[in-house]
């Protein structure tokens, strides 16, 4: 596929919307990622964002709008080389337009393990919306001074049979605001492949928002992609056909 | 029985809407062993005359008998069959085959007869080249001989069949008058030997010498039918 | 009277030398064309055919029914647990039999990232399947080490030798992501293609520790020596029959894209022979016409002579019967000629292909077949249709009228 949309908006949506269920009593790793998900939780939000894809010497911008109601969300890109790509979730069916040959495609098998655009998220990983806690087991395995902040260091290891890309994860959640401030994405046997890290953050609706972020593929040299927020808004309303597969076509 | 017997013969063409009468009211006979000259100015109707008694055409009226066959209504399968055991032909620009030898030219007749043995047609064909004084060059083509030895070769093959009657249409008209005077007192002793009948058209004064009956056409008709001594090469 | 018209027959064709010459060797010329492609399109399928067996599908394959259905889906859903590869191999007609876990991965080799199909193979067994080995430059696979031996055209676009190490990430059972490491120990330049660019190997058992796949397998392969592949289907088909999703097929099934080309091959060959009797056709007919109005004076005097018109039909008929004979003749000694050095030599398609993919399982050498009906055929056919084409022509020339003829 020569056109791949990225969603990053929805890296941010999905993997930080965590719908975690669990108790929530002392401070488990389960219960620090319930928190994680609580300061980003919304029911719906309406965004624009910036993607920035470096691999090597190479770098390419893209601007995209991005609609979103519980699984559901809607990507337009608005940048002039992709003007009118769309991307649609329902669920879990992915769908994308090309505006210019007005195909509607959907994107699924293998597909969806491809990078966007050369850049370093999978549509996969944006699919991924199931329930985190059903899918890894959580432990707080200590404390790191990142920087200049103060983090819980939480290991999250796939649980027997769970169908995930990423057999462990770590992620350094800060100890106050709870923002994840770093994520790294290991293959099964322990190989890093991924890392996320939060660059920027904003208070936003009283909570503090990651609002720019960097994805490294550990496995490239110098490959890299940026996403940074430009506004946006939780809770809004959304008008009921937008998030459908007429409101691609038209 | 005359060899060639013509009953008021007329013949009609048809020139886009016109009708052409080239021949009308033709009577004549010709006898075994006759040695005669058909002339007349072109248009005359010469060459039709020669194409009826050639059996290469029928009259549209009249009868004509060769050694007392009626030819005239003859199919062109009844007729191809007449010319070839019965005629011999002679052009004046001797229409040898150009790919075979003299001595196969000559055999050519006999082949279509296909009634002969290869011995048969072996033997007569050496024979009449011997007459003919070709034996030197019979198995030369008629690319390789002059144009008197052609003749010879067409004589030859017109005569090896035996046929009825031999007919030449301008025999000496491509050869010099010491050739052609060769050609004529050739076949003029092969008839006073044989006894072929030899029936010329020509416009040629010696030819028209040598012969002893001189009929004259005109305009589709018969204007004189004179009979006298030839000229015999060698005598007074 | 027919040895009469023969020899005339030759002597006219003779005397118009160059034009009776041209006229066979066109017909030659399109009969040696016919010959040769039959020929080296026979060996195309032949090497493809073998290939597809060497190197894909050997005779019989146990799969999952829906493997390889959907290109894009080769994953481990499809992979089975392997119980059945000693039953296999003690089936009568089974010369050999070898398990694989094929996966598709990403090559990282740091600058570049790369689709790679990625094969475990048992090192010690494989090879009385696929013949991988005689490939190979370099080492072969030892079981248990993180070895890798790949395809001679990848590793070239990759910049990659042996020695070097590469990763390739895939997937696990569960989806998870796996990224291995293996050390490069031989490049493969096999006939095939697709092997070349875009397959690695490496041995099975660190394959399926790798993807948490123990004792699973994609596919189990089959070589046989019978004739009746479709009767060890069926017994090898009882075998599995445990499992319903998975099934047995013949290399032919499994490979019917590939044989609808051989098929269409056929198809033609029929549009050549037609147009090789065009050519002879045309030729042939001009060369009468030619000829017949040559010699429309001597068609006269002939006539005159009382030739019969059958006859004359009759020569030229013979003449359109030499240069077909002839002609038909010249062209299949030529192509007997070439297809010997073809059948011994062969032509290397891999100079003339290169890098395309022509969708074909072909590169390197293809050889030549011989196909002796067929050369008979051409030659009758060549010949019968020479004669008939000169039939209207000299039809006509026969029937013109002889005075006429004589005045032209």
């Amino acid at each position: 596929m020569r056109r791949r949309g990225l969603w990053t908006g929805l890296v941010l949506l999905l993997v930080l919307n965590l719908s975690i269920v669990g108790a929530a009593s002392e401070l488990t790793g389960a219960a620090i990622m319930e928190r994680v998900d609580a300061n980003m939780h919304f029911e719906s939000s309406h965004s624009t964002m910036e993607m920035v894809i470096q691999s090597g010497r190479r770098e390419m911008v893209k601007e995209m709008i991005i609609w979103s109601e519980g699984e559901d969300s809607l990507v337009e890109f608005t940048n002039p080389g992709d003007r009118g790509t769309k991307y649609l979730k329902l669920d879990d069916e992915l769908w994308m337009f090309f505006p210019d040959a007005e195909d509607l495609v959907r994107i699924s098998g293998h597909m969806l393990r491809q990078g966007f655009m050369g850049s370093d998220m999978s549509y996969e990983d944006m699919m991924v919306s199931d329930k985190l806690t059903e899918l890894y087991s959580f432990e707080l395995v200590g404390e790191e001074t990142l920087g200049d902040r103060q983090t819980y260091v939480v290991e999250a290891k796939a649980q027997e049979g769970a169908e995930v890309s990423y057999a462990q994860r770590r992620v350094w959640v800060d100890t106050d605001s709870f923002v994840p401030w770093r994520e790294e994405l290991y293959a099964v046997g322990g190989r890093l492949l991924k890392v996320m890290e939060i660059l920027e953050t904003a208070e936003i609706d009283g909570r503090t928002y990651p609002i720019e972020m960097a994805v490294e593929d550990k496995l490239k040299q110098d490959s890299r992609t940026y996403v940074r927020v430009k506004d946006i808004e939780f809770d809004v309303d959304i008008p009921d056909d937008l998030l459908s597969l007429d409101s691609l076509t038209f | 029985m005359p060899v060639l017997e013509l009953k008021d013969v007329a013949k009609e063409y048809r020139q886009g809407r016109v009708r052409v009468q080239a021949l009308r009211g033709i009577n004549f006979r010709v006898d075994q062993g006759e040695f005669l000259s058909i002339a007349g100015p072109s248009g005359s109707g010469k060459t039709t005359l020669l194409n009826l008694v050639g059996c290469l055409d029928v009259p549209t009226e009249g009868s004509i008998r060769l050694e007392g066959r009626e030819l005239s209504q003859q199919t062109k399968t009844q007729l191809a069959e007449t010319r070839r055991e019965k005629l011999g032909f002679i052009f004046q620009s001797y229409n040898l085959i150009p790919v075979l030898t003299a001595f196969e030219n000559v055999a050519f007749p006999l082949e279509l007869m296909r009634h002969l043995s290869r011995r048969e047609i072996r033997e007569r064909v050496e024979q009449i080249m011997e007459e003919v004084d070709l034996v030197e060059h019979m198995h030369r083509r008629p690319s390789e001989l002059s144009g008197g030895q052609q003749q010879r070769t067409a004589i030859a093959r017109a005569l090896v069949k035996e046929p009825a009657m031999v007919l030449a249409d301008e025999p000496t008209a491509n050869l010099d008058s010491d050739n052609g005077g060769a050609i004529l007192s050739l076949m003029w002793q092969l008839n006073q030997e044989k006894g072929t009948t030899f029936l010329f058209s020509t416009h040629d004064p010696m030819v028209m010498e040598y012969a002893c009956r001189l009929v004259t056409l005109r305009d589709g008709q018969i204007t004189e039918d004179e009979r006298r001594n030839g000229h015999v090469p060698g005598s007074a | 009277m027919s040895q009469v018209l023969l020899r005339l027959a030759a002597r006219n064709l003779w005397r118009q030398r160059r034009r009776t010459l041209l006229t066979l060797s066109a017909l030659a010329f399109g009969v040696l064309i016919l010959l040769v492609m039959d020929s080296l399109f026979a060996g195309f399928d032949d090497l493809g055919s073998r290939n597809l067996i060497d190197f894909e599908t050997g005779h019989l394959q146990i799969r999952h029914q829906d493997y390889g259905d959907d290109g894009t889906s080769l994953s481990m859903d499809h992979a089975f647990r392997d119980a059945y590869l000693d039953s296999v191999r003690s089936t009568a007609g089974v010369s050999a039999a070898v398990s694989r876990l094929t996966v598709f991965g990403q090559l990282h080799t740091g600058r570049e990232e790369y689709y790679i199909q990625t094969v475990g193979v048992d090192p010690a067994a494989d090879p009385q399947v696929f013949p991988l080995p005689e490939f190979n430059a370099g080492d072969w696979l030892t079981p248990g080490e993180f070895q890798m031996v790949m395809g001679g055209r990848a590793a070239e676009l990759l910049d990659l030798s042996v020695g070097d190490y590469a990763t390739v990430v895939m997937r696990t059972v569960t989806g998870a992501f796996q990224a291995l490491d293996f050390q490069i120990v031989g490049l493969l330049h096999t006939p095939h293609p697709k092997v070349n660019r875009m397959t690695a190997y490496v041995p099975l058992d660190v394959l399926q520790s790798g993807l948490l796949a123990e004792g699973m397998v994609t596919e189990i392969t089959v070589r046989s020596d019978n004739r009746d592949l479709q009767g060890l289907q069926t017994q090898l088909a009882a075998l599995a029959a445990d499992r319903g999703e998975l099934e047995v097929s013949t290399w032919q099934q499994t490979a019917a894209a590939f044989l609808a080309i051989g098929e269409s091959k056929a198809a033609v060959n029929g549009i050549f022979l037609m147009l090789i009797m065009l050519i002879a056709l045309v030729g042939v007919v001009n060369t009468v016409l030619l000829g017949a109005l040559e010699r429309t004076r001597e068609i006269g005097m002939l006539k005159a002579m009382g030739m019969r018109e059958r006859e004359v039909v009759g020569e030229f008929l013979y003449e359109s019967f030499i240069i077909g004979a002839i002609g038909s003749l010249l062209g299949c000694a030529l192509a007997v000629l070439f297809n010997a050095y073809f059948v011994q030599s062969g032509i290397d398609f891999g100079v003339l292909v290169g890098d395309m993919d022509i969708g074909y399982p072909i590169s390197g050498v293809v050889f030549g077949v011989w196909n002796w009906p067929l050369v008979l055929v051409v030659f009758a056919v060549g010949t019968v249709v020479s004669t008939l084409a000169g039939v209207l022509p000299a039809v006509r020339a026969a029937r013109r009228d002889p005075i006429w003829a004589l005045r032209q």
